[in-house]
């Protein structure tokens, strides 16, 4: 038996939001010590990973390992059924072929639930190595998601390169250049809209403009958005979900490919 | 066509309508709106191709396809394997009958380490 309630199910809608246009479907992979997902958009070329933690639910249960394969259209059409403030609750059996989503409005007025099917999936699971960064900027998630627009404007790469005094974004195109400085905040009184860069290394690497573009469909989740990056290595971008878990997206950057091949 | 009063009514709505839509900014913006009307406005993602160069992350990050199957090479020589193998396996089930089968699995797994510690 699984079952895990949510009292915000507005979490739920905005993870799906941050996946959907990424992924068609995906495995929701339950066990007792929370929800899991990792899955590569349908070109291979950026991986997302999503951890909800078991004691970020109001109530959790999960006898036994579960894997749901999702629809994830569907499941934001069930998604979309329901009040920003009803309370979610995720129910299945141990071998079922379907998952149960119940809501609830506050007032317990308005009760309702939605069975989908479950499907068949077979899906690549990728190991990600643990890795120590040369640099990890965090920046209001808002900013982010305006800075990757207006450079979409110009071009199809955004060049993202980090020193101790901040970060800079670039990109060029037909129509121009352009370049975005954001300097380290010398005063973080508000700690969401700071900007802070941790750094071991200088590092400049491009990225494609597109995959950013997609990531950042998770910043109504949160008011921070973590970028870690090391040279030819795969960017991390990181979104908090609260006090519940996070969601990460890989993708990898532009390596110049030796000149004697 | 007769042009009555009504028709004409309808067209003045009709040409007010697209002047209305282009006052309010598109849904997509609205969600960043309310992180904070400082990074509101502005332009629209203009659609970008994948650039040429872009790799894959199969790249970069080992497939557990692989790995799964030296985890059941690993499984069937020794039973009393620690929970790097247990990872590999929840993570690569896929399906629900696999994933069923992954639990059992599992069990069997802790059972088996179980036992050998205890002799």
């Amino acid at each position: 038996m699984f079952e895990a309630r949510l009292v915000q199910s507005s979490i739920f809608k905005k993870v799906l939001e941050a996946i959907k246009e990424l992924l068609n479907e995906a495995t929701f992979d339950c066990s007792d010590s929370g929800i899991q997902l990792q899955a590569m958009d349908s070109s291979h070329v950026s991986l997302v990973s999503l951890n909800l933690r078991s004691d970020g639910f109001d109530q959790y249960r999960c006898d036994r390992n579960l894997s749901m394969g999702i629809n994830l259209a569907s499941m934001t059409k069930i998604m979309k059924c329901a009040g920003n403030d009803d309370i979610m609750t995720m129910k299945a059996q141990d071998n079922a072929d379907s998952v149960t989503f119940m809501f609830e409005s506050p007032n317990q007025e308005k009760m309702s639930d939605y069975e989908m099917k479950l499907m068949n999936l077979d899906q690549e699971h990728l190991g990600i190595p643990e890795t120590d960064y040369s640099c990890v900027i965090k920046l209001p998630s808002a900013e982010f998601a305006r800075i990757c627009r207006d450079l979409s404007q110009f071009g199809e790469s955004v060049v993202i390169s980090c020193t101790k005094e901040g970060v800079k974004f670039s990109a060029a195109g037909d129509i121009g250049s352009a370049n975005i400085k954001l300097a380290q905040t010398a005063n973080v009184d508000k700690e969401d809209e700071a900007v802070s860069i941790e750094m071991q290394e200088k590092v400049s690497l491009t990225f494609a403009c597109r995959y950013l573009n997609y990531f950042t469909k998770a910043t109504p989740l949160s008011p921070q958005v973590c970028l870690s990056m090391s040279a030819e290595v795969p960017l991390v971008v990181e979104y908090k979900i609260g006090e519940i878990g996070h969601i990460r997206y890989y993708l990898a950057p532009k390596i110049e490919e030796d000149e004697n091949n | 066509m007769v042009r009555t009063r009504e028709t004409a009514t309808i067209r003045v709505v009709g040409a007010k309508a697209p002047r209305k839509a282009a006052a309010f900014p598109s849904t997509s913006q609205s969600s960043d709106e309310s992180s904070g009307k400082k990074y509101s406005g502005g332009n629209s993602y203009c659609p970008r191709e994948t650039p040429a160069w872009q790799k894959n992350i199969t790249c970069f990050f080992g497939s557990s396809s692989s790995n799964k199957d030296k985890d059941e090479e690993s499984l069937s020589k020794s039973s009393s394997d620690d929970s790097s193998v247990k990872t590999v396996s929840e993570t690569s089930t896929s399906s629900k009958s696999a994933a069923a089968s992954s639990s059992i699995d599992d069990v069997n797994d802790k059972e088996n380490v179980a036992e050998s510690s205890s002799s």
